[in-house]
C-alpha cells in the first residue's frame, strides 16, 4: 500500500481571499492527496504547530496581502527551530517575479503565481516528496 | 526519511511533538512499523485509563466547535487534551479535506492541547483500529482526555465512537424534524447528548422531544459563545464513571485477574437448620465451621464443584449478617470473585473510580483475603474479592 | 454547418441560442421593462441616465500611509476622477492598530493604515469634505472608520448632514465570501442598524450599506449566484432594520449595492438589469414599501480582479474595457476599472490612470452614453435578463427555506456553492473547456515585469512610531473614560455610535475602540466549507 502524502494548506496574514487556497485544497483532494486546511489568519506559529501535529510533507502557504516577504521567511525560520525543516514549504498568490529568488533563498521549494494549473502543483509535490 | 522507531518512542514520551505526531502516522499508516509502535506502547505500560470522549452528530451541527471549546474547558483544569477529528476521504481518489482544525483557536501558552485530523481513507473497521490507536500514543505520552471526533454518518463512524467510554451526539435544532429522522443507531450510542446553537429558536423544543425518548442526559449549549459548556463538563465527568466501567470490562484491557465465583454467601438465622436442607435434600456437605470474630459471623463453608456455598449466622443482635436479615430476610447476602491479586485488583478499580468498602485487603475466613466492593458500583450487589494462597 | 462547441452557454450555465426571436423574451414584456426611472427600472434608476451625467468615475485606491494615499487621491482628482475610494490595509479593516502583533507584515500593504483620528486628518488634508463623495471599503468596523470621517469633516466645517459618501458595511458577504470579519453575526448586525438608525437622523445623504456582490463573485461564484446572494443579502438587511423598530421608507433608500463586472458582456449586461427589476419588486410586494426611492437599485461596479492574468499583463486591459462596458450598458451609478498589472501587485500610477482613461473613453467616444438602455429590447439581452431572473429567485427561494442568508450562511451553503463555482471553474479552465488568452491558449514566453508598486516597509515603522507619539501626547484619562462608556453601552442596547464618535474625537485608536467592542461581542469563528 502506497501511503498517503499529507499536506497543510495554509492562509497565513489577514487576508480572507481564500478562492486560491479551497480550489487548490479540493484539486489535491482530487489528485489522491490529504489535504488538511488551516483557514484564514493564521500566524507563522499556529501554520508550524499544525504541520507538525499533523505530520504533513508539504506546507503550501497562500497569501495575497503582499505580506509573503516578512511571513514565508518567517515559517521556515520556526520549521528549523522544530528541526522540522525536511518539511516541504511552497506558496502561492500574488507573488511579483522580484521576489520569488529571495524566498527560494530563504528556503521556499516552489512559487505558483496566478495562473498555474492544479495540476503542476500536485506534480511539484509528488515529485518533492518523493512519491 | 527513515525514522527509528525506538528512538522516535522514546522522543514522544519524552515530549516530543513531532515524534508523538510520527508515532501517529505509523500507527495510520498500518504495516510492521505500526505493529512495533504498539509493542513498544505496550511494554511502557501505558494503561486504557484515559478517557476518550467520542463526539458525533449530523453535519452542521457544529461539532468542530464544541470539540475545541470543551477540549479548552479541560485544559484549563490543567489536562493535556488530544482531539482527533475524522473527516471522510474521497471514494474516488483516495484524497480527503480535513478542515477541522479551521475552528480551533490559536493555542495557548499555558494549555496543552495536541490537535490530529485523519482522513477515514473508506475502511471501515481500519479506521477505528488507526483511530483506538492514535489515541493510545495520545495517552501514552500524557494526553486526557482524549476528544474523538467524527462526521457521524456512516457505519464506521459509529464504531468508532463505540470505543469512546463517553459518546456525545451533538445536535441542533432546525435540522427538520430531527428526532424521527435520526437514524436510531445515533441515538444508541449517545451517552450525553448536546443541544448545539441554544440560542436558536426550536431549542427548547429539540431538547423536550430528546428527553421525551432518551433516558441519556440532555445538555443545552452553545458552542459559540461558550453557554452550557461547564454543565457540559460536569456531565461527562460523572457519567465517564459508570460508561467506562461498563465499556472496560473487555478483560483485555484489564490487569486484574478474576479467576472463578469463589463462593455465594447466604445470611441464615441457624446453620444447623440450613445444614438440613443444604445436606439432606441436596446433599452438599459442610465443611467445617468457623467464627469470624471481628464480623461478628460464624460461617460454614459448603463446596459444590469448583465454587462453595458460605453459610452466615450472625454471632450478635448487632453484626453485619443480623442487620441484614432485619432488613431483608434470610437470603443471599454476597457474592464473592476469587481474584490473583487482590491488591493490585483494589487498586485498578479504586483508580478507575470504583467505590470500594475496603481499600486494603482484610482477613476473611478460610484464610483468605479479602475485600468488599460498595452495591453502589456493582449494581446493587455487595461484591467480595477474595484471593486464598 | 457544424458549430464550434456542442453546448454554447453562459457561465452561469445558461443556454445560449443560435438566434433569438421575438417569441424568446417573456410575455408582458413592456411591463418587465417600465419606462426609464420608472418601477421596475429594469432600463434604469434615472430617466435620462448618461444624458444627464455620467457615472461617477471612483477609482479604489490606498495604500501605506495617510500621507501617501493622500498625494494620491488628489492625483486623481486631478486627472478628472469624480469621487474617491479608499482602500485600507487589512489591520485597520480587521480593528488592529499597526502596532499589535497580528499587523506585522501587513501595515500598508493593500491600503492605507489609520490608526485613529489624526491619520483621517492627514488623509483628508486639503480635500473639502462637502463637494466630493468618498466612497470606504470598510465592514466589520465601518462604525469606527465612520466616526473619524464625520470627526475630520467636523474639523474641516462641514456638517453631517452635508456629507455624501458610501460605506460598505456588509458584514454578511464578509462570513461567506471576503473573511474581513471581526463580531459574531447579531453584534454585527446590531452595528449596521445602529448606523442606519444615526445616519437616517444625522447623515441622511450617506449611503449606510454597499451590499457587495462584487467579492461573491471574486471567490468564484456565477453572475447568477453573484446577484442571487447579494439580494439575499440585501433581504436580511431589511429584516433586520425592520425588527430593530425602523419603517422601511426611513431608511432603504439609502441602500445601496455593489456589482462586479466580467466578461461576458450580454450576460453581464443582463444581471444588472434582473437585478434592479427583482430588488424593485422584492422592495414592493415583500416588504411593503412606498417610496420610489426605496425600490431604487443603486449600484457601483468594478470590472473584475479575478479574470485578471499576470500573463501577457496588456490583454487585461481590453478585458478591462468590455467589462466596463457591460457596466455602463448595464446603467450603474459609478464605475472602477482596474488596473492591468493588478494580478502581479498594487496599481502603479501610470496603470491607475490608464484605467480611469479607459472610462473616459467609453464615455465620451463610445456613443453608448447617448441614449438610454440601449440594449432594451434586444431578443437575447432581454431574454437573458428573463432567465437570471428566475435563476436567482429560485436560489432566493433555497435561501429562505434554510431560514434567510444569515442562516444558510451559517450551514455553510453560501459558501459550498460559491467553492462548487469557483473549483468547476478552475477545471474547465485547465481542460481548455473555457479559454482564457494568454494563460490557456496563445501563450508567449515573457519578461518579468519590472516597474511594479512596491509598498516600503518601513511604512510599518513610521505608523507604529505614529502610534507611540499619539499614545504619549493624548488625554489618556479621557480616553479610557470614554471607552469605558462604550463598553457599557455595547453591554446595553443604546445606538453605539454617538459611544464611538465621542472616542473618536478623544483620539482613541481603532483597535482600541474595535478591542472594547471584541471583549463585550466575542469573536467570530468561520465555518469553512470544502
Amino acid at each position: 500500500m502506497s501511503k498517503v502524502i499529507r499536506i497543510l494548506i495554509a492562509k497565513p496574514g489577514l487576508d480572507g481571499h481564500d478562492r486560491g487556497a479551497k480550489v487548490v485544497s479540493r484539486a489535491l483532494r482530487d489528485e489522491g492527496f490529504e489535504v488538511i486546511y488551516t483557514g484564514l489568519r493564521k500566524t507563522p506559529e499556529e501554520i508550524v504547530r499544525a504541520a507538525i501535529e499533523e505530520d504533513v510533507s508539504a506546507i503550501g502557504l497562500s497569501i495575497l496581502s503582499g505580506a509573503h516577504n516578512h511571513i514565508f521567511p518567517r515559517v521556515i525560520e520556526l520549521l528549523k527551530q522544530e528541526n522540522a525543516e525536511d518539511i516541504i514549504v511552497f506558496g502561492g498568490g500574488i507573488i511579483p517575479d522580484e521576489d520569488i529568488p529571495a524566498l527560494k533563498e530563504a528556503g521556499v521549494k516552489a512559487i505558483f503565481t496566478p495562473g498555474a494549473t492544479t495540476a503542476s502543483i500536485a506534480d511539484f509535490i509528488r515529485e518533492a516528496c518523493g512519491a | 526519511m527513515n525514522w527509528d522507531i525506538d528512538k522516535l518512542v522514546e522522543d514522544a514520551l519524552a515530549g516530543s511533538r513531532r515524534s508523538l505526531s510520527k508515532c501517529i502516522s505509523l500507527v495510520e499508516n498500518g504495516g510492521a512499523d505500526a505493529h512495533a509502535v504498539r509493542l513498544v506502547l505496550d511494554k511502557l505500560g501505558q494503561r486504557k485509563t484515559a478517557k476518550r470522549i467520542g463526539l458525533t452528530g449530523p453535519p452542521g451541527s457544529g461539532k468542530s466547535t464544541l470539540v475545541n471549546k470543551l477540549a479548552e474547558a479541560f485544559a484549563k483544569d490543567g489536562n493535556r487534551v488530544g482531539i482527533i477529528a475524522v473527516d471522510p476521504s474521497s471514494p474516488y481518489s483516495g484524497g480527503a479535506i480535513l478542515g477541522d482544525r479551521v475552528r480551533m483557536d490559536a493555542p495557548s501558552e499555558t494549555t496543552d492541547i495536541f490537535f490530529r485530523s485523519m482522513g477515514n481513507r473508506g475502511a471501515a473497521g481500519g479506521l477505528s483500529d488507526a483511530c483506538a490507536g492514535a489515541a493510545d500514543v495520545l495517552e501514552a505520552c500524557g494526553y486526557n482526555p482524549i476528544l474523538i471526533e467524527t462526521v457521524g454518518v456512516g457505519q464506521s463512524e459509529i464504531e468508532i465512537v463505540r470505543h469512546a467510554d463517553v459518546v456525545i451526539v451533538v445536535m441542533v435544532p432546525g435540522l427538520g424534524d430531527e428526532i424521527q429522522s435520526i437514524k436510531a443507531g445515533i441515538l444508541e450510542i449517545g451517552d450525553v447528548f448536546a443541544v448545539n446553537k441554544c440560542d436558536l429558536p426550536g431549542a427548547d423544543r429539540t431538547a423536550h422531544e430528546l428527553r421525551a425518548v432518551l433516558s441519556a442526559p440532555v445538555v443545552m449549549v452553545s458552542a459559540m459563545n461558550g453557554e452550557g459548556i461547564e454543565e457540559l463538563v460536569k456531565t461527562i465527568s460523572l457519567l465517564s464513571q459508570t460508561a467506562r466501567q461498563k465499556k472496560l470490562l473487555k478483560e483485555s484491557e484489564l490487569k486484574m485477574k478474576t479467576l472463578k465465583i469463589d463462593h455465594v454467601g447466604i445470611a441464615v438465622n441457624s446453620i444447623e437448620e440450613s445444614l438440613g436442607f443444604y445436606e439432606g435434600m441436596l446433599g452438599i456437605k459442610a465443611e467445617g465451621v468457623e467464627e469470624v470474630a471481628e464480623q461478628k459471623v460464624k460461617v460454614a463453608f459448603l463446596p459444590c464443584g469448583d465454587s462453595e456455598l458460605e453459610l452466615l449466622e450472625s454471632t450478635s443482635p448487632d453484626g453485619p449478617v443480623a442487620r441484614f436479615i432485619e432488613k431483608n430476610g434470610e437470603g443471599v447476602q454476597h457474592i464473592a470473585i476469587r481474584v490473583d491479586d487482590i491488591e493490585a485488583a483494589l487498586e485498578e478499580l479504586k483508580e478507575k473510580g470504583v467505590r470500594l468498602i475496603d481499600e486494603t485487603p482484610r482477613y476473611g475466613a478460610g484464610g483468605a483475603s479479602i475485600a468488599f466492593v460498595h452495591p453502589k458500583s456493582a449494581g446493587g450487589v455487595l461484591l467480595e474479592l477474595c484471593e486464598r494462597k | 454547418m457544424g458549430e464550434r462547441k456542442e453546448l454554447f452557454k453562459t457561465g452561469s450555465g445558461i443556454e445560449v441560442k443560435p438566434c433569438y426571436t421575438g417569441d424568446d423574451p417573456a410575455p408582458g414584456l413592456a411591463e418587465n421593462l417600465g419606462t426609464p426611472g420608472g418601477y421596475p427600472f429594469t432600463r434604469g434608476i434615472q430617466p435620462t441616465m448618461y444624458r444627464g451625467r455620467f457615472w461617477t468615475m471612483r477609482q479604489y485606491a490606498g495604500f501605506a500611509t495617510a500621507e501617501e494615499s493622500n498625494k494620491r487621491y488628489k492625483y486623481l482628482l486631478e486627472q478628472g476622477q469624480t469621487g474617491i475610494s479608499i482602500a485600507f490595509d487589512l489591520p485597520t479593516q480587521i480593528g488592529y492598530d499597526s502596532d499589535d502583533a497580528m499587523s506585522q507584515g501587513e501595515v500598508g500593504k493593500v491600503g492605507v493604515a489609520i490608526d485613529s483620528l489624526a491619520d483621517m486628518e492627514v488623509l483628508f488634508d486639503g480635500i473639502p469634505l462637502d463637494q466630493v463623495s468618498v466612497s470606504m471599503t470598510i465592514n466589520a468596523p465601518a462604525a469606527i472608520l465612520l466616526a473619524f470621517y464625520i470627526v475630520v469633516a467636523e474639523k474641516q466645517g462641514v456638517p453631517p448632514e452635508k456629507l455624501n459618501g458610501t460605506i460598505q458595511n456588509d458584514i454578511l458577504k464578509e462570513y461567506s465570501a471576503r473573511g474581513t470579519y471581526i463580531f459574531p453575526p447579531a453584534p454585527s448586525m446590531r452595528l449596521i442598524t445602529d448606523i442606519f438608525a444615526y445616519c437616517a437622523k444625522n447623515v441622511p445623504l450617506w449611503n449606510t450599506i454597499s451590499i457587495s456582490g462584487y467579492h461573491i463573485r471574486e471567490a468564484g461564484s456565477t453572475a447568477v449566484q453573484e446577484v442571487a446572494f447579494t439580494l439575499a443579502d440585501g433581504i436580511a438587511y431589511v429584516e433586520a432594520a425592520l425588527k430593530a423598530g425602523m419603517d422601511i421608507d426611513t431608511f432603504a433608500g439609502r441602500l445601496s449595492f455593489f456589482f462586479n463586472a466580467q466578461n461576458n458582456l450580454f450576460e453581464e449586461a443582463a444581471k444588472y438589469r434582473a437585478a434592479r427589476r427583482i430588488w424593485a419588486k422584492i422592495m414592493k410586494d415583500r416588504f411593503g414599501a412606498k417610496d420610489e426611492r426605496s425600490m431604487k437599485l443603486r449600484f457601483h461596479t468594478q470590472t473584475a480582479g479575478a479574470s485578471l492574468t499576470a500573463q501577457q499583463p496588456q490583454c487585461n486591459i481590453p478585458r478591462v474595457t468590455l467589462q466596463a462596458l457591460a457596466a455602463v450598458l448595464g446603467g450603474t451609478q459609478s464605475l472602477h476599472t482596474n488596473s492591468y498589472d493588478e494580478a502581479l501587485a498594487l496599481p502603479s500610477e501610470d496603470s491607475a490612470r490608464l484605467a480611469l482613461r479607459t472610462q473616459q473613453i467609453i464615455a465620451n467616444e463610445s456613443g453608448v452614453t447617448d441614449t438610454v438602455d440601449p440594449l432594451a429590447g434586444s431578443y437575447f439581452v432581454e431574454s437573458l435578463t428573463d432567465e437570471i431572473e428566475k435563476a436567482v429567485l429560485a436560489y432566493i427561494e433555497k435561501i429562505d427555506s434554510l431560514g434567510g442568508a444569515p442562516a444558510a450562511i451559517e450551514q455553510g451553503y453560501i459558501q459550498r456553492e460559491i467553492a462548487d463555482s469557483a473549483y468547476a471553474w478552475q477545471k474547465a479552465v485547465e481542460a481548455g473547456e473555457e479559454i482564457v488568452v494568454g494563460l490557456n491558449k496563445f501563450q508567449m514566453e515573457e519578461e518579468p515585469v519590472k516597474g511594479l508598486l512596491r509598498v516600503d516597509p518601513a511604512v510599518a515603522d513610521r505608523q507604529v512610531e505614529k502610534l507611540r507619539k499619539l499614545r504619549q501626547g493624548r488625554d489618556n484619562a479621557a480616553v479610557d473614560a470614554a471607552l469605558e462608556k462604550l463598553r457599557e453601552a455595547a453591554e446595553k442596547d443604546d445606538n453605539l455610535m454617538p459611544f464611538i464618535i465621542d472616542c473618536a474625537r478623544l483620539y482613541c485608536t481603532e483597535g482600541e475602540i474595535a478591542g472594547t467592542l471584541r471583549k463585550v461581542f466575542g469573536e467570530y469563528h468561520p465555518v469553512e466549507i470544502l
